[in-house]
């Protein structure tokens, strides 16, 4: 077989001849180095033809499943909800936490019997409290100009 | 607020339709939504389905690409641009669908050429896209099936010209060699 100079730039003019006309200069070049290299002339027939079964096994119409609209609204409606989940769901969790501390501190104080003893009325924590006398009210007691 | 040729129905231009509906969309109009996606999905399922060779699969970036896009609407600047970032989006997840997918290397027996049936073309064609690397593949395919212009091809896949044309290059002649591999000659 005999290798022409050129080939290179055949194999890419080949290529480039399937997007934009050749200038003359290429064109004339191309058939004549085509009708002298036959591995050119072979590799653009094989090229041509991989081409054309390539193009024809394009999809040029498709059918739709039915339904296919209302399947993306559903879905975009879904993204929305979840989107705003994701928004709020950290002001969401803070409010939960605010409200479990809140419980738990009103469930404390509503059963004493579950304090320590020693805050309860009377326990060592009230040791430092001075007891202040209650008055007694006796009427024999009252100066007289009073009863 | 809502064009009055829209309200009474007659509709000039529909590059001003669509920016109407992308701008009703934004606003989160679900009608506009409709419209977008009626008049959007048979190009993207076609486009997927030619790079991804599977219907299904193609519906379900077809599906994606328009979530997506309606997700990130308010990202976008120009309402006119809206069906060249819908397609640009469909083609990059199609592309990651590529990269994913395992090339299967099929070998075929050279003994008995291959008959040259539509279906069993497309069965071929299939097998040999497959071997072939995520953006070669995307490039052969929007150029040869889809018929787009370089500028188009390099628009969408966000790469030079001068990228498209070697890429393209590289493509057929690989794609030739598994060919001629492929059909015993
Ligand atoms: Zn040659």
């Amino acid at each position: 077989m005999i290798r022409v100079f050129g080939c290179r730039r055949f194999h890419r003019l080949a290529s480039e001849r399937e997007d934009r006309q050749l200038t003359s200069r290429e064109a004339k070049f191309f058939e004549t180095h085509r009708s002298r290299c036959a591995d050119c002339g072979l590799y653009d027939t094989q090229a041509h033809q991989a081409l054309d079964v390539l193009r024809g096994a394009a999809f040029t119409e498709v059918e739709l499943t039915p339904m296919f609209d209302e399947r993306v609204i559903r879905k975009f409606r879904a993204q929305k909800v979840k989107e705003s989940l994701r928004y709020w769901s950290p002001a969401l969790a803070g409010a939960m936490i605010a409200c479990v501390a809140i419980f738990a501190t009103l469930a404390m104080v509503s059963r004493p019997d579950q304090l320590k003893q020693a805050n309860l009325p009377g326990g060592s924590a009230s040791r430092f409290h001075e007891k202040s006398a209650f008055p007694s009210f006796e009427l024999s007691a009252m100066p007289r100009f009073v009863r | 607020m809502i064009d009055a040729r829209f309200i009474s129905g007659v509709v000039a231009d529909p590059v001003a339709q669509e920016r109407q509906w992308v701008s009703r969309c934004r606003q989160g109009d679900e009608i506009a939504l409709g419209y977008l996606i009626d008049r959007h999905r048979s190009r993207l399922i076609r486009t997927a389905t030619n790079l991804l060779r599977d219907r299904h699969e193609a519906e379900d970036v077809a599906q994606e690409s328009f979530l997506k896009a309606f997700r990130e609407i308010a990202k976008l600047r120009d309402d006119r641009a809206f069906s060249g970032y819908l397609y640009r989006i469909c083609v990059r997840l199609c592309m990651d669908r590529l990269r994913l997918k395992r090339a299967e290397l099929v070998e075929f027996d050279s003994a008995q050429p291959h008959e040259g049936g539509k279906v069993e073309n497309r069965v071929v064609i299939e097998k040999l896209l497959a071997q072939l690397p995520a953006e070669l593949r995307t490039t052969l395919v929007l150029r040869e099936m889809e018929q787009l212009s370089y500028e188009e091809v390099a628009e969408v896949m966000r790469v030079p010209i001068g990228t498209v044309r070697s890429r393209l290059h590289t493509a057929r002649e690989r794609f030739r060699k598994l060919w001629i591999e492929a059909v015993g000659e």
